[in-house]
């Protein structure tokens, strides 16, 4: 018996050791779990020394003599449950220790094992970029949707440009937070309030960390890095962005007196001081520690002369580096070794043109004869990505001896680049031989704002393609290019344009809308055929074209029937009572049953009282083409209109079985019954006939 | 029988909020009108404690419970008449579908022969033929299951809304649209007597903006950087599901309402007829705000007041950055924001810790809720910088006070500001208004009607000046009392004439 207790209290004492270390542990504020592991298994392998001892010295003085038919089994358990036991013990220590949530646990991962990375990191690149450029190959670029009259477009570029998260994804953001519709503004907004609150929520975490485990040099490098990124984004407004950048510096000044990344420090400390608006300091504090800078630190100086038009310091500064004297960084790197001009363009010097990685001309050409490679996606991505647009005019030449594919691709690129140059080879391609480059070239020319777009669309009107001709007389309508008008006249009384030429060349006219346009949209109607004319006739009411209504009578009068219609709409789209009165004929019969159910509808849309009779009638046929009208005349007819004309019924005398009181009782129940109520005491014959039936308003 | 039967979703009596607060000021004012209330609630658990003392004209409350489907799972119609209800539904949904919203009246009249089980609806055969065949006659191209539980998760509301017996009052009105409009539409449409909608925001764009950003319906390319994409078809089934409910209370309504011009104009956009619309704005209790404030701001303290709970659409982020834009120009400047913290708790925490990254820790009070009635004696001026709105009070209640306004321009901000029409205008702007997540810009306006105290001065007496003129509560509530005893007259006549009959 004296064995098995021996057993349970050497146990018992064992796990007390340990709980009693744990709880030690725990309270000195936990230190890591690997430390806490190896102190463990220090104590458990002392423990199990121990208590075997102990055991072997009891059992030498032979305390336990019952135990002799087991001894070696029990030894054997009793070894195994020292070895093992609180090894088994060990997750609920841990999550005991856990559970004491003790601040500097949770800051554990926060450390990155390389804190210089981040600033290469993209932490919030959510999106592979490579896949989604190829299928955005052949679709609108998400600037264009965000600038785009569709607020559903608007909608979903926002989603695009809050995931992008760039410096141009947010200040497009910022552009459409300003825009007209309510819901494409709140979105906006929402997102850019989501962008500012994950990092002021990154910096919370941050300073909480040092707060709890004091200055670790990698926390603050981390911290002071992640609020240079906040403020490149330029989410919040100049004067704000400077204050995070002073906070950054103030930061990396830390991290520079600790002697801590001194150089990545000493590059983040003046990126942030220029940036703030002090380029000067940034510069002092660069030449002071001149001997143990790094590259990109040099760059950075170079750059802060160049704020400060300091040019001696730099060309200095350059020959030093060009001694070998000081190291060279990325930037000066470039400049050295082949400087091509459009690269000043590109120095933002805080880094930026680390986003052009691909700035010479030959370089970019053979970038884009390799997407006829099997990785298209890489290629494809990174001249998307990668090039800098500046240097697409210079690879032209070199593109035009490419096959189609790339060609296209060139052209893709080219969407968007506004520099004249691009214009000009884009006119190349506008008179290719192989169409599907010509039309290609056209969605180019349709969607980018080229310097002369307006005179190469001029030139277009003439192009041998019908299409083009088709998009360049559009293109005319919709800048309302007068100078274009002789041209779209000219054309348009052509027998060699087509029909759906023709009626583009209308529209425009009818777009541009001045006196010279208008003569050509009379044409159409004089001498055009019966789609053209009726086209027309649609394109007058579209745009309100006033000076037409002698021809349109007179169309309505003796067309065919499908312009006969068309003209009677159109009149009555002026809504004035001079067009009414025009029209009122019709309604009599003037022209035929067709034009007389048109006229009926519109006096009907236009709800005149006129129309009631033939509204009636209309209404009671089941195939008219115009029910809505009329469904809709006996919906919303107004009561004044309603009271004069029952009055004119009383007064006639002559309503018995009236089709337009029967539709009014069942459309119109209430009004009906509150105006027959008025005329009880005036009119009682009428009363009884209408307002005294059963149901709801006399039914 | 109850003069007015308010049908309200999701707001009176269970929940605080603007929505709420003005119900209940209508009900307290118009002593003289008795009311019915039917509280719309997604589910059972959300019917909680009143919120509001309920006033003694309120003769009933009833709950209609959206989501809840327990106790009526099992199919109540005979073989042939389900036949036939399904028959007569399919032919008047297409009809709807078609845009013709006079047929809603036709499916409540199929819907009150039947009355299905929501059994019947879900559960029988019938109704997977009938889902089949709208699915075939979608637009899209999506999944037949997808489509299927979206359909269901749509029309269980709308059969649990259709099998609500009306209260039996004069008149109906519903304070939105959505199931709230289409529950009081139902219930004019079987009583025959008048339906009155007031629309406080527009229900319809409120479901666009939660639908278009809703994680909870599935999208296949939600990941998709192409802009030209076109909407998830689920979350375009739900959208327009949302728009027709809006634009069956449009059509069913005898009355529309709302609170400012701009609104009105997107009813009207919405499908809401011109000839029904009008506008009656929220008023406020002038005899309630009687102090006026008599001083100017003196250098170097100055006092900016922010009246509103502290949730994320108040922008109060913003605020505060436009906090330190002004205390760096005038250092005296102290912002107090007066209103509840608890209703989105993390955002306060991240106000707090915002305003603390920005050393505004000494220059920026959150005072908590209380009486706002003395608070706005005490303030220079009054910052607003929500990213939505309808009509806030708190500008009003300012102005009343002779405090002048910085306001984002959102919702009615700027008719109230600046005047809604040109005899309004002529009165002169009571402050200034500024985009929204515009912390510079509203910034750079707070420090300048606080750095000139005449101009300070005298746009406070200008919005005093046009809230004693166009927003005194008293009249503005006589035109709700007009209105109501206009409907509860013709509902009566009616009603005569039937008995008559």
């Amino acid at each position: 018996m004296f064995q098995d207790r021996v057993y349970y209290t050497s146990m018992m004492i064992w796990l007390s050791l340990l709980l009693m270390f744990a709880l030690a542990s725990a309270l000195a504020g936990a230190p890591p779990a690997d430390v806490f592991l190896a102190r463990a298994a220090i104590v458990n392998a002392a423990g199990a020394v121990l208590f075997l001892a102990v055991y072997e010295t009891l059992y030498s003085f032979d305390l336990d003599p019952g135990s002799e038919n087991n001894r070696t089994r029990k030894d054997l358990t009793f070894l195994m449950l020292l070895a093992f036991g609180p090894f088994g013990l060990m997750p609920v220590l841990f999550i005991a220790i856990a559970c004491a949530d003790k601040p500097a646990r949770k800051f554990d991962g926060l450390v990155r094992d390389n804190p210089c990375d981040m600033a290469e990191d993209a932490i919030f690149n959510y999106i592979d970029v490579a896949g989604e450029f190829q299928r955005q190959m052949f679709k609108e670029a998400v600037i264009d949707s965000a600038m785009s009259e569709s607020s559903f477009k608007k909608r979903n570029a926002i989603e695009i440009l809050s995931k992008i998260r760039t410096r141009q994804a947010v200040a497009a953001l910022k552009l459409m937070a300003r825009v007209g519709e309510y819901e494409v503004r709140f979105m906006a907004i929402n997102k850019l309030n989501a962008i500012e609150d994950e990092y002021v929520r990154e910096f919370d975490h941050y300073k909480s960390a040092l707060r709890v485990c004091g200055a670790v040099p990698e926390l603050v490098f981390q911290y002071a890095t992640l609020m240079m990124k906040f403020c490149r984004l330029e989410v919040l407004y100049e004067e704000l962005t400077r204050l995070y950048y002073r906070k950054a510096a103030a930061l990396f000044r830390a991290l520079i007196e600790a002697d801590r990344y001194r150089n990545e420090s000493l590059h983040g400390y003046s990126v942030c001081l220029r940036n703030s608006g002090d380029a000067a300091a940034a510069a002092e504090l660069l030449e002071k520690n001149a001997g143990t800078l790094g590259g990109d630190a040099i760059d950075e100086l170079a750059a802060c002369y160049f704020d400060l038009k300091r040019n001696d310091r730099l060309a200095d500064l350059i020959g030093r580096v060009k001694k070998g004297e000081l190291p060279r960084g990325k930037r000066l790197e470039k400049i050295l070794m082949g400087k091509d001009e459009n690269d000043d363009k590109d120095d933002t010097g805080d880094g930026e043109s680390e986003l052009y990685a691909v700035r010479k001309p030959a370089d970019f050409v053979k970038l884009l004869a390799e997407c006829e490679t099997t990785a298209f996606d890489e290629h494809y991505s990174r001249l998307k990505t990668a090039v800098n647009p500046s240097i697409y005019p210079a690879a032209f030449n070199s593109v035009c001896g490419f096959s189609r594919f790339c060609r296209i691709i060139y052209l893709k690129l080219l969407k968007g680049q506004i520099e004249a140059d691009n214009a000009r080879n884009l006119r190349y391609f506008l008179y290719d031989n192989d169409a599907v480059m010509v039309f290609f070239a056209l969605d180019v020319l349709c969607s980018t704002e080229l310097p002369l777009r307006n005179e190469i669309f001029m030139d277009l009107l003439l192009h041998p393609i019908d299409e083009v001709r088709i998009v360049a007389a559009t293109f005319a309508g919709m800048k309302k290019m007068r100078r274009a008008v002789p041209t779209l006249v000219k054309m348009l009384k052509s027998p060699k344009s087509s029909e759906t030429l023709k009626k583009e060349i209308v529209t425009a006219l009818a777009r541009i809308g001045d006196s010279a346009a208008a003569a050509g949209v009379s044409y159409s109607l004089s001498r055009g055929g019966t789609e053209l004319c009726v086209h027309a006739l649609g394109e007058i009411k579209k745009y309100r074209l006033h000076g037409f209504l002698d021809q349109m009578t007179a169309l309505a009068d003796s067309g065919p029937e499908p312009v006969k219609v068309a003209a009677i709409k159109t009149v009555a789209s002026f809504g004035d009572d001079d067009a009414f009165k025009k029209l009122s004929k019709y309604l009599a019969g003037a022209a035929g049953e067709t034009a007389r159910e048109a006229a009926a509808a519109e006096f009907s849309r236009a709800l005149r009282l006129e129309a009631a009779e033939y509204a009636a009638f209309y209404y009671s046929r089941e195939s008219s083409p115009y029910s809505e009208d009329f469904r809709y005349y006996f919906s919303y007819l107004g009561k004044n209109q309603i009271e004069k004309y029952i009055d004119g019924l009383i007064s006639s005398g002559d309503y018995a079985n009236n089709q337009f009181m029967k539709i009014l009782l069942k459309h119109r129940g209430s009004l009906a019954a509150e105006l027959l109520e008025k005329k009880r005491e005036s009119a009682p014959g009428f009363y009884l006939l209408y307002g005294a039936g059963p149901g709801k308003g006399g039914e | 029988m109850a003069d007015v039967c308010l049908v309200l979703e999701g707001t009176y009596p269970y929940v605080t909020g603007g929505v709420s607060s003005w119900v209940h000021d209508l009900i307290t004012s118009l002593e003289d009108i008795t009311f019915d209330i039917v509280a719309i609630l997604p589910a059972k658990s959300y019917a909680r404690e009143y919120k509001y003392k309920i006033p003694p004209n309120v003769s009933s409350i009833g709950n209609l419970y959206l989501n809840e489907i327990d106790g009526d799972s099992n199919s109540r119609l005979g073989f042939f008449q389900i036949k036939k209800f399904f028959r007569e539904l399919t032919g008047a949904a297409f009809e709807l579908k078609k845009g013709r919203f006079e047929t809603i009246s036709d499916i409540a009249e199929i819907f009150d022969r039947y009355r299905p089980s929501t059994g019947d609806f879900i559960n029988t055969k019938e109704s997977w033929n009938f889902f089949l065949k709208l699915y075939e006659n979608f637009d899209s191209n999506f999944s037949f299951v997808d489509f299927f539980w979206t359909m269901r998760f749509i029309l269980i509301p709308v059969i649990n809304i259709t099998s609500f017996r009306p209260p039996d009052c004069r008149c109906y009105h519903s304070v939105s649209t959505g199931y709230a409009g289409l529950l009081a539409s139902l219930f004019a449409l079987g009583t025959g007597r008048p339906m009155i909608l007031t629309e406080h925001g527009i229900y319809s764009n409120e479901r666009l903006l939660e639908i278009v950003n809703a994680k909870w319906i599935y999208d296949s390319e939600a990941g998709s950087i192409d802009a030209g994409r076109d909407m998830a078809p689920l979350k375009r089934l739900w959208i327009d599901f949302f728009f027709n409910l809006g634009r069956i209370a449009y059509h069913c309504s005898d009355e529309i309402i709302t609170l400012y011009r701009d609104n009105m104009h997107l009813q009207i956009k919405l499908g809401a007829p011109p000839e029904k619309c009008r506008v009656i704005p929220n008023g406020i209790d002038c005899a309630r705000f009687s102090e006026k404030r008599s001083r100017k701001p003196s250098p170097p303290s100055y006092t900016v007041g922010y009246v509103g709970r502290i949730v994320q659409i108040k922008d109060i982020k913003t605020l505060l950055y436009a906090a330190r834009f002004v205390v760096d120009r005038l250092p005296g400047a102290r912002f107090v924001l007066k209103g509840p913290v608890d209703e989105e708790k993390s955002y306060y925490e991240e106000c707090r810790v915002l305003t603390a990254l920005l050393g505004l820790e000494k220059s920026v009070v959150f005072a908590g809720p209380g009486d706002v009635k003395d608070f706005y004696r005490d303030i220079d001026l009054l910052v607003l910088s929500s990213i939505s709105e309808a009509q806030p009070l708190a500008l009003m209640e300012a102005n009343l006070c002779r405090v002048p306004v910085v306001a984002t321009d959102v919702g009615a901000v700027r008719e109230l500001v600046y005047g809604a029409d040109p005899e309004d205008a002529a009165i002169g702007p009571s402050g200034a208004v500024v985009p929204s997540k515009s912390p510079e810009a509203l910034g750079r306006e707070i420090a300048r009607l606080l750095a000139d105290p005449d101009l300070n001065e005298r746009m406070g007496v200008n919005g005093e000046k046009r809230v004693m003129k166009y927003y005194e509560k008293k009249d503005l509530k006589s035109r709700y009392l007009q209105l109501y005893k206009h409907h509860i007259s013709r509902s009566d006549r009616t009603l005569s004439k039937r008995s008559v009959v």
